[in-house]
């Protein structure tokens, strides 16, 4: 057994080639022993049936090849691994992200002034942005949302920064706040204070580091019709 | 399933789990990755680099990309990873300036950087607040750095910057506000 083993290069195999040889030669044994053999002699001859044990290990080691058990055993500890850091950090990263954001943003219904829906769609480099909806409440805020991804869904800072808001009045509206939420495909939202209601067009304009876009989008003077 | 299969079905999971987790967590496996990832999110250059310098826990990287230059700190983490900071936006340039400057600063490191437009100035000078004066004459690309790191838990601001030709001439200056 020791000469057949000593030919397996990879070490993990060893023990289970050593149990199939055991079994194989149980089985001659009993066939001997069924034959009238006494328990030596059967296990002589099984042993012998085997052939040259150095050319068994020769021939189990090419089945057992060791550049894939190595391959096998290194990428199943690895592949473990990986799993055990997407469980402590991706796992915790994108359930996080569902819990907060602009979806928690609600404005009761009784201090919408309009809503429109938008559907524009704009991009910058590989980052898609997508401006779905803008509300204006009693308050004279607006409000404006939008969704946005990497088109190789790679993750990293949130885009805040949609542009200047300004109106066809010729208003340019700094004060406000903002929230994103999200790692891959994320949701942001911006709100501008004081917007006026006699504005029929919102601009949001993104000039910066020799990038462009713009949006336009026509609004209801300030009447609660959409 | 045999182990070739086995050792496939591994390979593609590694990969395609690879990706989602630099994806999610932002970690990059390079100090260069992480400065480029750092201005794809900013959406700024690409840029040149023309100088890094090691730091503690990191490097500076020194970039040029069109009227602006960069100074992004990209930091080791988890012992193979590398993240970026805060310094992915660009300063813009003045080019009527004989010498013109941005700066920043995280986790009590300083960095000062910036071009000189007047080719006569052959050395640069800034002291800090805390009493200490640095020098350089070495320019990448025209560009200049300065990184330093403030004492004792205090901020440590540069609080002049000076420009000096090769006589040793003063040939520009210029108070922080610090």
């Amino acid at each position: 057994m020791g000469k057949v083993l000593r030919q397996i290069r990879f070490p993990f195999d060893r023990a289970s080639i050593r149990a199939e040889l055991v079994d194989h030669i149980s089985e001659r044994v009993d066939h001997y022993l069924e034959l009238g053999y006494d328990q030596e002699r059967a296990e002589q001859a099984a042993v012998s049936d085997m052939g040259d044990p150095t050319q068994i290990g020769v021939e189990l080691n090419k089945e057992h090849s060791p550049l894939l058990g190595w391959l096998w055993k290194a990428s199943g500890l690895l592949l473990g691994l990986v799993i055990a850091l997407h469980v402590l950090l991706v796992v915790p990263m994108l359930a996080g992200s569902l819990f907060d954001g602009p979806s928690a943003i609600h404005i009761p219904e009784s201090q919408i002034v309009y809503e429109v829906h938008v559907d524009e769609t704009v991009r910058i480099d590989d980052r898609v942005i997508h401006f779905s909806k803008v509300i204006y409440d009693r308050g004279r805020n607006l409000h404006i949302f939008y969704e946005y991804h990497d088109i190789w869904y790679r993750g990293g800072w949130s885009f805040g920064q949609i542009g200047t808001i300004s109106d066809n009045l010729g208003n340019t509206y700094w004060d406000g706040g903002s929230s994103n939420r999200g790692v891959l495909r994320r949701q942001g939202y911006r709100m501008v204070k004081g917007f006026s209601p006699e504005a029929s067009m919102l601009f949001i304009r993104y000039d910066q580091y020799n990038r462009k876009y713009e949006v336009r989008v026509n609004l209801p003077v300030g009447d609660g019709s959409e | 399933m045999n182990r070739r299969k086995t050792v496939t079905r591994n390979i593609v999971l590694l990969v395609v789990l690879s990706y989602l987790f630099l994806n999610v967590t932002g970690l990059c496996l390079s100090p260069i990755s992480a400065h480029e990832q750092s201005e794809r999110n900013m959406h700024y250059g690409p840029s040149k680099v023309v100088h890094i310098e090691d730091i503690p826990g990191g490097k500076l990287i020194l970039a040029k990309y069109d009227r602006w230059v960069t100074c992004n700190p990209v930091n080791r983490t988890l012992l193979f990873f590398w993240t970026f900071g805060g310094g992915g936006a660009g300063h813009e340039l003045s080019q009527s300036e004989p010498l013109d400057y941005g700066w920043g600063s995280a986790d009590g490191r300083y960095r000062l950087y910036g071009i000189v437009n007047d080719k006569s100035i052959e050395r640069v000078e800034i002291a800090l607040t805390d009493g200490k004066v640095l020098s350089t004459t070495d320019f990448y690309d025209g560009l200049f750095l300065f990184a330093w790191e403030g004492s004792k838990n205090l901020d440590t601001y540069a609080k002049s910057v000076r420009g000096y030709d090769a006589e040793g001439r003063l040939m520009f200056e210029e108070e922080t506000g610090y």
